[in-house]
């Protein structure tokens, strides 16, 4: 159709025109067929990187034709428009599709249908151009049909190629998902890889955050030891500075708590004296607990058991509570409730024990430690840390010891020395009287034998005679002072006691006597021997025996002066003898009543020799009565003089009918008694396991009081509350529990690892008898490791009231054992009493007062009472203190009130003899006055019971007559003129004048008598009466007047 | 006759000293115990006193310086006789005017050589 167009175009250069127009329009389709083609070879050979920049050229220069065709199709405007513009568009189309194409490609890679449709539209345009060219011919139809022939035909030409490329395209396409796939592939493998080397990337991360957080943890570490060191080197300066070990030993403790976070420390110290381990300081811990746990003291075995190898972690012990041995390993102990912990966190039964371990090894102590702040098991860092603590708690323990051994010694030395200073005074004292007393026999026999020497030959026989006598004299005394020396060197010598016969003391005294004879003489002292009628024999060392009364009379020779008097006087009785020296010398002053028997003491070491003697006398004395089981003392006599008193013991030993002593049976042991029973109970349910419990002295608590199965330490801590705990809940409900498992329960709380509990099925059931519940028995851990059926609960409660009965049936033998004890103690001071204060006065008093009673007939009841309270009105003495009662200075109030209460005393002590009241009134009474100023009631007059009336006179007497540490002995006559000063005040006057007319006669009597009964008339003692004016009250043997 | 005082509580040294000084010539009185050597010493006035130290009552110092005490007696010599001869009792004796100062036991023949020289002494 192109040519045509040209050939209408040009008149003159018309044809040129259409020629050159068609021939070009065939050169270009020509190229563009051949540049699609091009664009499609190379796009095969270069498949994934399509040429889009010569689809735009291509598009490009597609543009610029059709430009120019329409420039030229202008040019002709009317000639052949339809065609030329049917051509424009065509070309026009081409260049659009061309461009799209290639936005499509620059856009998304790909061209799909884009190509088909392009090609299609390239057809379809040719298409339409040609029915256009056949409608606008018209006329020539021919020309018209062969134009639109050769219209439809170029875009056939045109779409042919387009279509070719558009399938190279698509086949390009397809070859290129493929390799998209690949490359997806590829894309995704690189993706996992990336995700890989992330995650890879992030877990490096994440351990460079883990080593930062164990460095800045490391940090904190290191700041924590730091300030443990810190601590410790405090904790050291600290040891250092307080002596106390308690107080070290509490700072240990509270270190351990505040730097190693251990909430609960304990440290205990071996006792080597006690032999435990005790618990000495704590922290974190109740006042509760501390109580339990210083109650509860560890022996070396237990502490053995705690640190066997297979616990040891470093220098310690770790005990896990999941042990299977950790019941054996852990006997019992006090520990804080924890709660629930996992399996790698600290338990409350965990143990940690740190042995506080001495240099050599030793072990001093330990510390324990629970319940950790982190809840983490200890690492060996902090137990390491834990051992410093206690070689510093160590430390402590040693250095305290030193101090104290320092201490120690230090009073010792200073004891010592104190000692040694005074045995040197005692020893240079001796030194200087021995020296004196050998000096001056020597000095005789010196100066006798020197002048014999000299004068021999003018001598006169007699006078050498007589020189002779006094040298051999004045020997002898060397002798003796020697042989005292001797005997009181040998002193110690256990060879010297075994010498005893059977003796008469009264032979021996008589001996004795005459030993001392001319030193008696000498002095012109008067003395009186009051020796029993018949023969007192004793199984003592005659010898040393006779030694003691020649000393002690010796002694009272040298004390007493010139024209004085000395009385010896033997008493004897079932328990004992006594023997004693009285002298009217200058007496010993109070403050050297016991010293007098120390060795070489002397009292008065003056340069004035008043007395001789070396000071050993006394000391002797001592020895030999010691030996002899008795007891020696010394008291000063009012006005003046001193007496010396021996007391022997007599055997006494009571032989029982029959019975060997070791045969009888036990009855009496409480301990015993319980043990069968508890035995018994045992056998009988076959059970490992029995605590009896009792009510408390409150009776608010029970308490155990036997066991078998528990720990002492269970046993005495375990106190339960009314109605708590099982024991506590049966004790209050009265009724049997029986449990099948105390743990699965949950009533009663129990802890399965409870060290009591190997099974955990109990017994519990109520000893009744009556309705009063005395006790629970508690059973578990039978022997079979079976739980308790019904069958054992009917046993047991068929058991209790059997029980109850050997319950019942022990407190009735301990209370009878408490009478007994009682009894004994009543019949020792009754001995005591006589021993020490009974002699021939007091049987003569006792004979005035019943004489005096039967005058005024007293009803026989009333006559049996007062004889049986003067046999036992004054026990309660014994109850004094010795130095009270020898007291001869005037008493504080104080004293007076204790005196004052051996009334009391007295009464008590009677209590077990169950004496009848009418007793107990006269001797409650016998220190009443008559006036009503007496004690303890102040009764007056005819209140006060005759009897103690009575008594009252009877004491008064015996007391003057005996004579008391703050007034002299009197004699009888004496005696009764100064009860007769106080009839009306202090006694009753109707009885008094009665009582003194009994005992005028009695003292005529003595009168009568008195080569029979010679101490009692004429008393040898000082007979001046107490002073007159001075209100010295006759009353009482013990001095309530005073 | 030139008289001696002797004064000591054991009688066995009292006749020894009279037996040796009357067998030189001299006259001897005897005294038992201090007070009576003080009362002889003022009546009797001898020409020496011979004391002993530890005696009753009184002590031979204490009656030898009551004798220097006083003037009748404060210029007859005294021969201190004790068993007491440390040296702070031999200070005692001079303090207390004592002569000579002999301890027990002690030899009559240099006693006696005591007394001539004393005695001598005095009167030569």
């Amino acid at each position: 159709m192109v040519p045509e167009t040209g050939a209408r175009l040009g008149s003159g250069v018309g044809p040129l025109v259409a020629a050159v127009d068609v021939g070009v329009h065939q050169l270009l389709l020509i190229g563009l067929a051949l540049g699609l083609a091009f664009i499609g070879r190379r796009t095969r050979t270069r498949a994934g990187r399509p040429a889009h920049g010569r689809l735009f050229a291509a598009g490009v220069f597609l543009a610029a034709l059709a430009a120019v065709r329409l420039l030229a199709a202008l040019a002709t405007w009317g000639t052949a428009p339809a065609a030329a513009l049917s051509l424009a568009a065509l070309e026009l189309g081409g260049a659009l599709w061309l461009l799209d194409a290639w936005r499509r490609l620059r856009a998304d890679g790909a061209l799909g249908g884009g190509w088909l449709a392009g090609a299609g539209a390239l057809a379809a345009v040719a298409a339409g151009a040609a029915i256009a060219a056949v409608a606008a011919g018209g006329g020539g139809s021919g020309a018209a049909l062969a134009s639109a022939c050769r219209a439809l035909a170029q875009g056939l030409f045109l779409a042919a190629p387009l279509f070719w490329c558009a399938r190279l395209w698509a086949r390009e396409q397809r070859e290129d998902s493929t390799a998209c796939r690949d490359l997806l592939e590829a894309a995704r493998k690189e993706r996992d890889l990336a995700a890989r080397q992330r995650d890879e990337a992030r877990r490096a991360a994440e351990d460079v955050e883990h080593t930062l957080e164990g460095q800045r943890e490391q940090a904190k570490l290191l700041a924590r030891r730091a300030s443990t060191v810190e601590r410790i080197l405090q904790l050291s300066a600290q040891i250092n500075a307080t002596r106390s070990l308690n107080a070290v030993l509490q700072q240990v403790a509270e270190a351990v708590r505040e730097s190693l976070g251990f909430r609960v420390v304990l440290v205990r110290i071996w006792s080597p004296s006690a032999q435990v381990f005790e618990a000495r300081a704590f922290a974190g811990i109740s006042e509760e607990g501390k109580a339990h746990l210083t109650a509860r003291q560890v022996v070396m075995d237990e502490y053995r058991t705690m640190t066997q190898p297979r616990f040891r972690r470093s220098q310690s012990y770790f005990i896990s509570h999941m042990d299977k041995d950790w019941e054996e390993a852990t006997a019992g102990g006090w520990t804080t409730s924890l709660g629930q912990r996992a399996d790698d966190e600290w338990h409350e039964d965990d143990m940690l024990i740190v042995p506080l371990l001495s240099a050599g090894d030793e072990v001093r102590g330990y510390l324990s430690v629970d319940d950790p702040v982190d809840r983490r098991l200890p690492s060996l860092e902090v137990i390491r840390q834990l051992e410093i603590f206690a070689s510093q708690a160590t430390t402590a323990i040693e250095s305290a010891e030193l101090y104290d051994r320092l201490a120690r010694n230090n009073l010792e030395l200073s004891r010592a020395s104190q000692q040694l200073q005074n045995l040197n005074e005692l020893k240079s004292n001796f030194v200087a009287n021995v020296s004196h007393e050998l000096r001056t026999p020597l000095t005789s026999i010196k100066a006798y034998t020197e002048t014999l020497c000299h004068n021999h030959a003018a001598m006169p026989e007699e006078t050498r005679r007589e020189f002779l006598e006094v040298i051999h004299a004045e020997s002898e005394k060397i002798t003796a002072i020697m042989n005292d020396i001797l005997d009181l060197a040998r002193g110690d010598d256990p060879s010297r006691r075994a010498r005893r016969t059977d003796s008469d003391l009264c032979q021996l005294i008589r001996g004795a006597v005459a030993n001392i004879e001319a030193a008696r003489a000498e002095k012109s002292l008067e003395l009186r021997l009051d020796l029993p009628p018949e023969s007192v024999r004793l199984s003592v060392d005659p010898k040393q025996l006779e030694q003691v009364v020649e000393h002690l009379l010796n002694n009272a020779i040298k004390f007493t002066s010139s024209g004085g008097s000395i009385r010896v006087a033997l008493q004897d009785g079932m328990t004992a003898v006594r023997l004693v020296v009285e002298d009217s010398g200058i007496g010993i002053p109070e403050n050297e009543l016991e010293q007098i028997f120390d060795r070489f003491y002397q009292v008065d070491g003056s340069s004035t020799r008043e007395h001789g003697g070396q000071g050993v006398g006394l000391a002797i004395c001592r020895d030999i009565v010691l030996w002899h089981e008795g007891r020696i003392w010394a008291e000063n006599l009012q006005p003046r003089g001193a007496r010396l008193v021996v007391s022997l013991p007599r055997s006494g030993e009571v032989v029982h009918r029959g019975v060997a002593k070791e045969s009888l049976p036990s009855y009496n042991d409480p301990q015993e008694f319980m043990e069968k029973l508890m035995h018994w109970i045992g056998e009988t349910v076959g059970v490992r396991n029995i605590s009896l419990m009792v009510p408390d002295e409150s009776g608010e608590n029970l308490v155990i009081e036997a066991a078998v199965g528990l720990s002492e330490s269970v046993v005495q801590s375990t106190r339960l509350r009314r109605g708590e705990g099982i024991a506590g809940k049966v004790w209050v409900s009265g009724r049997a529990l029986l449990v099948g498992d105390v743990v699965a329960d949950g009533r009663f709380g129990k802890r399965v690892n409870a060290p009591q509990y190997s099974t955990p099925s109990l017994l519990s059931v109520p000893v009744i008898d009556g309705i009063e519940c005395h006790a629970v028995l508690n059973v578990n851990n039978r022997i079979d490791g079976k739980p308790f059926s019904a069958d054992e609960r009917l046993l047991i409660e068929a058991l209790a009231p059997r029980i109850a009965y050997l319950l019942r049936r022990r407190a009735a033998w301990q209370a009878q054992a408490r009478e007994l004890g009682a009894l004994r103690d009543t019949m020792r001071a009754a001995v005591a009493v006589r021993r020490e204060r009974h002699d021939s006065w007091t049987d003569l008093v006792q004979e005035i007062c019943m004489a005096t009673a039967r005058r005024i007939k007293l009803p026989q009841e009333d006559l049996e009472a007062l004889s049986l309270a003067l046999q036992v009105y004054d026990l309660g003495l014994v109850r004094l203190s010795e130095s009270l009662l020898r007291k001869a200075a005037p008493l504080t109030d104080e004293e007076k009130e204790l005196i004052r209460h051996h009334v009391h005393h007295t009464l008590d002590l009677l209590s077990p003899l169950d004496v009848p009241s009418k007793v107990r009134q006269l001797i409650l009474h016998h220190h009443e006055r008559f006036d009503g100023g007496g004690y303890p009631d102040g009764l007056a007059g005819e209140a006060i019971p005759v009897g103690a009336r009575l008594l009252a006179l009877s004491d008064a007497l015996n007391a003057i007559l005996q004579g008391r540490a703050w007034r002299p002995a009197c004699r009888l006559e004496q005696a009764l003129v100064e009860i007769e000063k106080h009839v009306g005040a202090q006694f009753c006057p109707r009885l008094a004048a009665a009582f003194l007319a009994e005992a005028g006669a009695s003292a005529r009597a003595l009168c009568a008598a008195d080569e029979r009964v010679p101490d009692a008339a004429v008393s040898p003692l000082p007979e001046t009466p107490p002073p007159a004016g001075e209100a010295v009250p006759v009353s009482s043997g013990v001095g309530c007047g005073r | 006759m030139r008289k001696i005082l002797v004064c000591d509580d054991e009688s066995s040294i009292l006749n020894i000293l009279d037996f040796s000084l009357s067998a030189e010539g001299y006259r001897v009185i005897q005294a038992a115990d201090g007070d009576a050597a003080l009362a002889l010493a003022s009546a009797e006035q001898p020409d020496l006193i011979i004391l002993d130290v530890m005696m009753p009552k009184r002590s031979g110092f204490e009656v030898c310086r009551l004798l220097k005490a006083q003037r009748v007696t404060a210029d007859i010599p005294v021969i201190l006789l004790t068993a007491r001869g440390s040296r702070d009792d031999r200070e005692l004796g001079r303090e207390a005017g004592a002569d000579i100062h002999m301890t027990k036991p002690f030899s009559p023949q240099r006693l006696l050589d005591k007394v001539h020289l004393l005695l001598g002494v005095r009167h030569g």
